[in-house]
């Protein structure tokens, strides 16, 4: 057993001694400048205004809503205001900004939007093709 | 918190606040831990350097999920284990450990203790017995022995329980002994070592 003490004693005393190896001098350079290298931001608003826009005619047909000029103008004004916040969220939450983070983000604002076009509103829809 | 990891936290939130010189000093600060780790667990210079770049990229652009509450150090060896065990599983180097739970075989005393005044582990012979290592092995007695990690931030590094890491030191320990005699044994024969 005194051997099995004595050789680790002497595997740890080497192995602490044991040199730090540096990598080649252009190293950090290197990935300096693949860090700052990295993709620019996907400008969001075509994004967005393809998804949203597809959320709404998508819900408009789901919940037969009667669209009149007025009132996309009004949700269009509405949208644009969301879509602004949205981004400018986006842009301070994440440090470094990707597509990917941003995607998510316009992903999540079509989702409410939708969330909020589908409910059910008496007054203001009717079927198509049902008689008054 | 100690000296060292104040400095660590403190260059973390430069970088998260966008400071582009904070990345710089991280790099400089643990770039030849990084690099010396991988180097000795594929065994390649170029392949380790690829793998250090690899693994400092992956932090640096996720390090907003950093656990600050964690060694910063250690949250980097994790990313560079992980990196480590990707590249070897592309290169198909076997990673399986037999009956790492089973326990682990007594010792060889045949030789006496008399033998063991003659222990003289050199630092090229270490570097071979590590090499000659399971890489799961290898990795473990790196952090832990020459990166000086406690066996706690070693474990969470390789993500395995403490227990775990404890086996494999001791069978890493186990293997490195018995591959130390054979090579004294060819030594004494006059064959040249491995």
């Amino acid at each position: 057993m005194r051997k099995d003490d004595d050789f680790n004693r002497s595997l740890n005393a080497a192995l602490a001694s044991l040199p730090q190896l540096r990598p080649s001098a252009a190293f950090s350079r290197a990935v300096l400048a693949k860090l700052a290298a990295r993709p620019a931001a996907v400008p969001l608003w075509p994004l967005a205004a393809a998804l949203t826009a597809s959320s709404f005619f998508i819900a408009s047909a789901a919940t037969r809503l009667t669209i009149s000029i007025p009132r996309v103008a009004a949700f269009a004004a509405k949208l644009g205001a969301s879509v602004e916040l949205a981004v400018r969220l986006a842009l301070h939450l994440l440090p470094a900004p990707r597509a990917g983070a941003e995607l998510s983000a316009s992903a999540l604002l079509a989702a409410v939007l939708f969330l909020a076009i589908s409910m059910p509103q008496p007054s203001q829809s009717r079927l198509i093709g049902a008689k008054s | 918190m100690s000296e060292p990891l104040d400095i660590d936290a403190a260059l973390v939130r430069r970088c998260l606040a966008g400071d582009e010189a904070g990345y710089a000093l991280l790099l400089e600060r643990h770039q030849g831990r990084i690099y010396s780790f991988l180097l000795r667990l594929v065994g390649d210079a170029r392949d380790a350097e690829d793998l250090a770049q690899t693994a400092f990229l992956k932090a640096f652009r996720s390090l907003e999920s950093y656990d600050q509450s964690r060694a910063f150090h250690s949250w980097l060896f994790a990313v560079a284990h992980h990196a480590a065990l990707d590249f070897l599983r592309a290169r198909r180097v076997d990673l399986s450990l037999d009956h790492e739970d089973a326990p682990a075989e007594p010792a060889d005393l045949a030789d006496g203790p008399e033998r063991a005044a003659e222990l003289a582990l050199d630092g090229a012979l270490v570097e071979r017995l590590i090499a000659a290592l399971p890489p799961l092995y290898r990795e473990a007695l790196l952090l832990r022995h020459v990166e000086g990690l406690s066996v706690e931030d070693t474990a969470a590094a390789l993500g395995v329980p403490e227990g775990t890491v404890k086996i494999r030191l001791f069978r890493a320990r186990e293997l490195m002994r018995r591959k130390w005699e054979a090579f004294e044994k060819d030594e004494t024969r006059g064959t040249p070592r491995p």
